[in-house]
């Protein structure tokens, strides 16, 4: 059985990436840019959640859409 | 023996014009952080590592006394070269560091393992990269 819910390694992950967004948006990066990271963040943590991995697509957030595998 | 890799993401640091030492390095080092486009970078990167460990023989025993590997830190990358990373491109004529932060760029490199058996992540080329058109507003 796979029991849902972040991890410590995921929650540090989320962390580590609320900072580094913010460390981009002080270094200027682009309204469309940023809303792109905060996205795939919010991707990351709910299929996370989930224990489904991203997902192949990232227009395609929903569980039943395949896990993206490493190349 | 080296393996080479290739990140795409957004500069959060930089000192790759102006490379920096400290009591711990004391050679002068050219220094990059990346957060990488998508997070399944981290998966491949972690996958190569290993790779590199099991075709270099290195043993994974924890007790054997080294240094920590430094590649990953939270959600960026990080790249130490002792050569200035070539900067292709836009980037070309960047003269300071501070220019470079925030950049969407294509890092190509290397997993170096050493005889020590410390790894790192060489930068050797940086060049600007796009970004594809998706806005999740649209």
């Amino acid at each position: 059985m796979t029991q849902k819910g972040l991890t410590l390694k995921d929650q540090n992950f989320i962390n580590s990436s609320c900072r580094s967004i913010a460390k981009c948006e002080s270094h200027g990066v682009m309204e469309k840019e940023l809303r792109r990271q905060i996205y795939i963040l919010g991707l990351y943590t709910f299929r996370q959640y989930h224990k489904v991995g991203l997902p192949s697509d990232i227009r395609n957030p929903r569980l039943q859409e395949r896990e993206l595998v490493p190349n | 023996m080296n393996t080479l890799i290739r990140i795409r993401g957004w500069i959060t640091d930089s000192h790759v014009i102006n490379p920096q030492s400290s009591i711990y390095e004391p050679e002068k080092i050219h220094k990059l952080r990346l957060q990488p486009e998508n997070p399944i970078a981290f998966k491949e990167l972690e996958e190569a590592i290993e790779a590199v460990k099991v075709r270099s023989g290195t043993p994974t025993n924890k007790s054997i006394n080294r240094h920590k590997d430094v590649l990953i830190d939270g959600c960026e990358m990080i790249f130490k070269s002792f050569y200035k990373p070539k900067l292709y491109g836009a980037l070309e004529d960047i003269s300071s560091d501070e220019e470079l932060l925030g950049k969407f760029v294509q890092t190509v490199g290397h997993i170096r393992i050493f005889k020590d058996m410390n790894i790192i992540l060489t930068a050797h080329l940086i060049e600007p990269a796009l970004l594809d058109d998706f806005d999740p507003l649209d």
